[in-house]
């Protein structure tokens, strides 16, 4: 593979296997998700054979893995850029991408073939997979950092992305050991989820947007590093203690009713910030930026974020609301809508400026791109205010009104999933489509106009 | 503010945060096993093995975190005694026709122990979660309150009465006192012969016989009469 001529270090082509198979499974993951819905219509549907719990485990540890691969692909990329060096070792780069799909596909048959898992929801991979996964982790961990150490270029961007990923790593330990106690287990639990998608991978997303922003805009950088600083420290300042939000009902002591409201109130202000920024930097770009893809699904992320984590999380979060909405429906539309803004648009934002360059071209067409753009993004809208109203209707009739689980699953909520399936199948699924169609043959830009 | 001082703030305020978080793990964990919740035996924790392994919890909430895809079972151990657990654990189809669990082919020691970790999840102090439903507050006063053997027989794992209880395979009784159900009388001999042994009574029923006693019998045939 010929990269473009941006791409001044050889070694950053090391991203695309990683970046290829996060499209791959991306495709796969939402395959899985039209599966489950289509399961919430027809219950008996592949009952005994792909049972509704391993292809909820499937959809999510996609989602999961596809997401750390692609934020890993689009590191290799950054620091080979903002190091100014090659990366210290592409075969120890391959090893980190060869375990890490070994233990992804090893943890995907476990559950289709042997109905066996160990664990609670995004965790549920059986061992020796949590091993080899921390073993990937951290091969790439050492391969970024002795980069890092050798070129002596610390920036905010990778100083931020640095942090983000040891703390990451760190978080995923207390996956390993068996909990006796439920209430216990669930405590640790949320250290790695919530620390992770409301912490960690926040940082990692920040450096991330950040570099795209200079990349696109030409953004002045001190000012974007400032920015970036203040950025992540409001995310975990908020973020670590508003960790209480998910100890209010689990056996843990009442005072964190209070904390947890107070911190996640919080919460969305550094993603106001980021908007903002965002925004700004657009505002005052020079020159005029081209690569207007890039640009929307980074908006779009921004955006995205602020409302599918920001008000969709803040609608659930506080404790009078969150005793009648905890558990149902409501959840499941404020987790679609947060990990597709804030992670799933960002990754894809870095594709689309990473990607075509790793091809040998500075930017695809990008008639094929929007239409990837807009089916996933309406997609997505439709599907998560689908899930909402299901949220809805159940908690008033479980919670309110008392009626069955059961009852109302397979007579309201089935009909909202179906919804959900069917947007998914019309809009997202075609987008997805159109973005691997883009990713494995996208055809270049014309030159624009002098 | 330079760079300089940003990045500072950042890492010192992080460490600072997960000091104060730290203090309250100490704190938390603490009240977790000093008595919010009960202490575990060898034989739950093999449950919580057990449910981990079969992954039940990407079908069930429990404590409220789950799957959202089948019913809650942080207080299940209210609703159903421990036999119908057992039965309905080692063999759905057979304990519940029609139901959309799958058989889980678990040893009979692992039922066992699964039944004992559901009734130790239904000792956690949760902070009052899940919240007892409005209709039941605004309705209490009102209507006759269920005796103990309707919750203790796991009557509500197939009724349904004021929509609290299941959807099925029985009917809802919220009105049987006043509306007899399926050409059967409702008066108060033919309830206390229905419950004594239901397959008597009309061969082919789905009901399965409990072995109820006297006192259970004349609870439920008073409180099924006042359901009007």
């Amino acid at each position: 593979m010929t990269p473009h001529a941006s791409v001044t270090h050889r070694s950053a082509v090391v991203a695309y296997p990683f970046f290829l198979a996060a499209a791959l499974l991306f495709l796969l993951q939402v395959v899985f998700g039209l599966l489950l819905a289509a399961q919430f219509v027809w219950p008996h549907l592949l009952m005994n054979v792909l049972p509704f719990n391993f292809g909820r485990a499937t959809h999510l540890n996609l989602m999961v893995f596809w997401l750390l691969l692609g934020l890993m692909g689009a590191s290799y990329y950054l620091v080979v850029e903002e190091s100014d060096s090659e990366i210290f070792s592409v075969p120890l780069a391959w090893a980190n991408f060869v375990v890490l799909l070994v233990a992804g596909v090893g943890t995907l048959a476990t559950y289709w073939f042997g109905h066996v898992a160990q664990g609670k929801p995004f965790t549920e991979a059986p061992m020796p997979f949590p091993l080899l996964i921390a073993l990937g982790v951290v091969l790439f961990l050492v391969n970024i950092g002795v980069t890092l150490f050798r070129a002596k270029r610390w920036n905010a961007i990778t100083f931020t992305l640095a942090f983000g990923m040891v703390g990451m790593t760190l978080l995923y330990l207390f996956d390993l050991p068996f909990y006796r106690n439920l209430t216990v287990d669930y405590y640790w639990w949320w250290w790695i989820i919530h620390l992770w998608v409301e912490g960690t991978w926040e940082i990692i997303a920040s450096a991330i947007m950040a570099f795209l922003l200079v990349k696109l805009t030409d953004a002045d950088r001190t000012r974007l590093a400032k920015w970036l600083y203040a950025e992540v420290a409001l995310v975990l300042f908020t973020g670590i203690v508003g960790i209480g939000h998910h100890y209010y009902w689990i056996g843990t002591p009442r005072y964190w009713l209070l904390w947890g409201a107070v911190f996640s109130a919080l919460e969305p202000l550094p993603l106001v910030l980021m908007v903002w920024d965002t925004f700004a930097s657009m505002k005052h770009r020079h020159p005029e930026p081209v690569d207007h893809v890039t640009w929307y699904w980074l908006g779009g992320s921004a955006v995205g974020h602020l409302v599918g984590a920001g008000v969709w999380g803040f609608a659930m979060t506080l404790p009078q609301i969150n005793k009648w909405t905890h558990g149902t429906q409501v959840t499941a539309s404020h987790g679609h809508f947060a990990f597709f803004g804030a992670f799933a648009m960002l990754v894809i934002a870095a594709m689309y400026y990473m990607v075509p360059r790793l091809r040998g071209m500075e930017r695809y067409a990008p008639r094929r791109s929007m239409w990837a753009f807009w089916l996933m993004s309406l997609g997505m809208v439709a599907m998560v205010l689908a899930f909402t109203v299901a949220g809805v209707v159940q908690t008033y009739l479980v919670r309110l009104v008392g009626m069955d689980f059961m009852a109302v699953r397979t007579q309201y909520v089935s009909f909202w999933l179906l919804w959900v399936g069917v947007f998914g199948l019309v809009a997202f699924l075609p987008g997805v489509v159109a973005f691997l169609w883009d990713f494995l043959g996208g055809k270049p830009a014309a030159a624009p106009a002098a | 503010m330079t760079e300089k001082t940003l990045q500072r703030t950042f890492v010192g305020g992080t460490v600072v945060f997960l000091a104060v978080l730290g203090g309250m793990t100490v704190d938390s964990l603490h009240q977790v096993n000093a008595g919010r919740t009960p202490p575990v035996t060898d034989q739950v924790a093999h449950g919580k093995y057990v449910f981990q392994r079969k992954n039940c919890n990407d079908c069930h909430t429990i404590l409220g975190i789950g799957g959202y895809y089948a019913p809650d079972l942080t207080k299940v151990a209210d609703r159903r005694d421990a036999a119908w657990l057992a039965s309905y654990l080692a063999d759905p189809a057979a304990a519940k026709p029609g139901t959309t669990m799958p058989g889980q082919g678990l040893a009979a020691a692992d039922v066992a122990d699964l039944v004992a970790f559901l009734d130790w999840v239904r000792h956690i102090d949760t902070n009052g979660w899940p919240p007892q439903p409005l209709s039941s507050l605004a309705t209490g006063p009102a209507r006759p309150a269920a005796p103990g053997a309707w919750q203790a027989r796991g009557c509500a794992g197939c009724h349904m009465v004021d929509g609290q209880g299941a959807a099925g395979p029985g009917p809802d009784l919220s009105r049987i006192g006043a509306t007899p159900y399926d050409g059967m009388a409702n008066d108060t001999a033919f309830l206390a012969r229905w419950l004594a042994d239901p397959p008597a009574a009309k061969p082919g029923t789905a009901m399965p016989k409990a072995a109820l006693t006297r006192e259970e019998i004349d609870s439920l045939v008073r409180y099924l009469a006042a359901l009007r």
